[in-house]
């Protein structure tokens, strides 16, 4: 209750203005505090005897579907509901859940896990069918946001960017991806663009394991997929990791070197606006316009389900790797990214779309 | 290697892995039965169980509970005439109008020995790929999968014989549904007409349920008899003569196996085509090809020794690099992952034992579905003589679920039920339903497999020799069964001049 009591607190204070703060208005803001906590106790007391619907936008029996089953597992009860059930919806690449949870009555009853970086390329790339924004969705927390990498076949001669322009020099240089506007093929044109030579982003595969597939068998020579993804290709021996994409070292990997290091200095901007799309990675959020009360009580109950250590063990267990982050920082990475991306990522994200 | 043959045949007949295998059989056996709930579905929803258990029991109980249901789903599909599963879809065709005649019991033992059988070869040649399964599977790329897609609509041919332009004018139609959805190189939706729901396609479990089951049902419901009609005796015999059946048509059903296996590899192929390819191969081979579709034990006999092959098949490009080929073998795949399991090089040196126990489980556990299934056809067959106005609202409410569950959506049971519509049409005035799904299933792969062969290879990849072989494979397919239908029409000539003459 403490706790959820100094939250409050913060956020009070976040709503007084900054400057020019008087007697007056502090004393208001004080008289608040005891208000806003209560009105928050009475939100949360709301989820009492309600059962919460997490929707997952993919399938049941994927690696989506069970983070999305790991949080419901624990948050139920954090929040104090009755259940927390989780429903797939899968459909148009995760597009058809999030319209519906965009549309759905903000009352917190349903929230879902959203692909981030695959809807904030959607949205900008002015994909047919896109009906939210996501900046307008009232984020809850992340539960990870794993990197991208870039791989080559195993028995690949590719080891630094010399290499790639030395095969450009030849032929093509082949990059795999899955269909066009998907999150693998926005990643794949990127890489076209900053390694400068002669390039084919080859796209049609049904998925990350065939495009392994065909990197295992030396009929490509550069993916960009999800670093868990690449792990597994390398332990199957149909992939050799070489760089992250982004302009940060992964704690998990230190000897990959980042994308930005490799490539040339004026591509930073264009690697680091999609560095942090990819970091919003995989996030609760629940429909725009809930109570910001409401809201809080959802963020809390997630911030102490991510900290607990049955979940933690949990997802040690399940090979599921967390990096969580709260709500407002979502909420915040997502605006920097939408609102600072550069215009030659946006035509990208367009061309991706609109071809 | 004879180590990890024995160690994995040992942890697997474990008491704690044999328990969880036990309650895997019956999840499958239950699901399996019910239309369109299937595998896939019962395998996601009981992942999260698996959770902590070491590795060999998580797939005790998870591939435990999928084999089987191909086999009781062929039980439904010779009861109702309604696929319990996907891969079902021709066990209906020849096992549905045995049970009708009152033949359901022989039906049933044909169907669940055949199966067996299948089983065993499938695990047979995961088990025998093991040695070389890397190379083998490296070998197979894009051009090489796009060849045995059109090896597979060849069948077309031989699924319409007697009635070719019709076939051909199914297939088409089939290959039309193919098209919905978001294409996959443009990413661009087609004929989607605005709706989200189309932009994955059509889902291939409703239109089964639908095309195969929906005609059955309203035949029940118009006729208000029990399956059997009235006419048949009462007394459930021939599970025996089934059985039998198996092992004197023992080539039929070996066939049926090795083609399960040899497509349950290509990625995304699986059992719904794969079942119509052995039984379009079966009719091609039979002495008797007129009878199938109206109660042929070989047409029978090869989509149950076929669906059950698959499974088999479909683990060996997920074993030797990571690459699922149906939805279950993804769901597998994640299991793999979950348990702390790699698959490639591992599962082939550390792990060996674990591979190995993935085939004694296939075998195992339908061993022991057809202990189990055994003392219950009698009851079961017992169903076919319910009447009709009973039977028809369970039936029906077991449709909608079964369309629904995959997805979880209305959209589903519309897409079932104009399959149903389409399914009686057929059925009245004589159009074959098979054509019209290997269309639908293959359009899509076909479409895909040979995008990607062209841009990765250019024209270069015509000349690769598998895709050479496949290619003449395809040829001879073709020019034989072009050959059978001159012989055959020839024949029905020559028989009915003697007829005037005499």
């Amino acid at each position: 209750m403490a706790g959820t009591f100094f939250k409050q607190a913060e956020n009070g204070r976040a709503f007084a203005p900054a400057k020019g703060l008087s007697t007056l208005s502090l004393v208001a803001a004080l008289a608040l505090v005891p208000l806003t906590a209560a009105r928050a106790a009475d939100e949360c007391a709301f989820f009492k005897d309600k059962t919460v619907e997490l929707v997952v936008p993919f399938s049941a029996g994927g690696g989506f579907d069970a983070y999305g089953r790991m949080v419901a597992k624990y948050m139920g009860d954090e929040l104090g509901a009755a259940n927390m059930i989780v429903r797939n919806q899968p459909g148009a690449g995760g597009l058809l859940a999030t319209n519906q949870t965009w549309a759905a009555k903000p009352d917190g009853l349903r929230i879902q896990l959203i692909a981030a970086s695959g809807m904030i390329a959607a949205e900008f790339g002015g994909a047919a069918g896109v009906a939210f924004k996501t900046n307008g969705f009232s984020w809850i927390g992340r539960v990870s946001g794993e990197p991208d990498v870039i791989a080559t076949g195993p028995d690949s001669p590719i080891k630094s960017l010399a290499d790639i322009a030395k095969i450009g020099g030849e032929r093509t240089v082949r990059i795999g991806s899955t269909g066009l506007g998907s999150p693998q093929y926005i990643t794949a044109r990127l890489l076209a663009t900053v390694i400068e030579t002669k390039s084919q982003v080859i796209t049609g595969f049904s998925g990350a394991p065939e495009v392994f597939a065909s990197l295992g068998r030396g009929d490509l020579d550069l993916f960009a997929s999800s670093l868990s993804a690449a792990e597994a290709a390398e332990k199957a021996q149909t992939a050799r990791t070489l760089w992250v994409f982004g302009t940060e070292r992964e704690p998990s990997r230190p000897e990959l070197v980042p994308l930005s290091e490799v490539v040339d200095a004026k591509f930073l901007p264009l690697i680091t606006v999609q560095a942090s799309v990819t970091a919003a990675g995989r996030a609760l959020a629940a429909p725009p316009g809930i109570a910001p009360e409401r809201l809080q009580c959802l963020r809390d109950a997630f911030d102490r389900t991510v900290a607990s250590t049955a979940f933690l063990d949990e997802s040690r267990q399940l090979n599921r790797p967390v990096e969580p982050l709260s709500g407002k920082r979502v909420a915040e990475l997502i605006k920097t990214a939408t609102e600072g991306a550069p215009k030659e990522y946006l035509d990208l994200l367009h061309e991706s779309f609109t071809q | 290697m004879l180590d990890a043959v024995l160690s994995g045949l040992l942890q697997v007949l474990s008491p704690d892995s044999m328990m969880l295998m036990m309650i895997g059989i019956f999840i499958g056996f239950v699901v399996g039965v019910l239309p369109g709930i299937g595998g896939p579905v019962a395998m996601a929803l009981m992942l999260p169980f698996t959770f902590g258990m070491p590795p060999i029991h998580v797939f005790a109980f998870l591939l435990g509970m999928k084999v089987v249901t191909s086999t009781t789903g062929d039980i439904t599909a010779v009861l109702f005439g309604i696929p319990g599963e996907a891969t079902s879809a021709a066990t209906v065709l020849d096992g549905h109008p045995m049970a009708r005649k009152g033949q359901a019991g022989r039906a049933l033992g044909a169907v669940l020995m055949s199966s067996l059988v299948g089983a065993i070869i499938g695990a047979l040649a995961l088990g025998l790929s093991i040695p070389v399964i890397r190379p083998i599977v490296l070998a197979f790329g894009p051009p090489e999968f796009f060849m045995l897609t059109v090896v597979g609509l060849i069948f077309i041919a031989s699924l319409s014989r007697g009635q070719m332009l019709r076939g051909l004018i199914m297939g088409c139609l089939g290959l039309l549904i193919a098209l919905v959805g978001i294409d996959p190189q443009a990413g661009v939706p087609r004929y989607a007409f605005g709706q989200l729901e189309l932009w994955d396609g059509i889902g291939i479990v409703p239109v089964v349920i639908g095309l195969f089951g929906g005609p059955e049902i309203l035949q029940l419901m118009l006729s208000k008899e029990s399956i059997a009609g009235k006419s048949a005796s009462r007394k459930i015999v021939g599970v025996g003569q089934g059985i039998l059946d198996t092992f004197r048509y023992w080539k039929t059903v070996a066939v049926a196996g090795l083609i399960g296996a040899g497509i349950g590899v290509i990625p995304g192929v699986g059992g719904s085509v794969a079942q119509f390819i052995a039984y379009g191969h079966a009719k091609q081979t039979s002495k008797h090809p007129e009878e199938f579709g109206k109660g042929s034990i070989d047409g029978l006999l090869a989509a149950g020794g076929n669906n059950n092959a698959k499974d088999g098949g479909a683990l060996i490009p997920m074993i030797a690099i990571g690459l699922p080929g149906s939805v279950s073998t993804a769901i597998l795949l994640n299991a793999f992952l979950i348990s702390g399991l790699n698959p490639g090089p591992e599962m082939l040196t550390t792990h060996l034992d674990v591979t190995f126990s993935m085939v004694w489980i296939t075998i195992i556990a339908n061993i022991i579905v057809v202990i189990l299934a055994l003392p219950l056809l009698k009851p079961l067959a017992r169903l076919t003589f319910t009447e009709g106005p009973i039977l028809v609202p369970f039936l029906l409410i077991l449709v909608v679920l079964g369309a629904y569950a995959e997805n979880n959506r209305m959209f589903d049971i519309w897409v079932m039920a104009t399959s149903a519509f389409v399914g009686v049409v057929c059925l009245r005035w004589n159009w074959p339903r098979a054509p019209l799904l290997l269309g639908a299933v293959l359009g899509d792969l076909c479409e895909r497999y040979l995008f990607l062969s062209s841009s990765l290879y250019g024209w270069s990849w015509i000349q690769r020799p598998l895709v050479i072989v496949l290619a003449i494979a395809a040829v001879a397919i073709l020019f034989k069964t072009g050959w059978d239908v001159r012989k055959h029409a020839r024949d029905r000539q020559a028989a009915s001049l003697k007829e005037v003459r005499s």
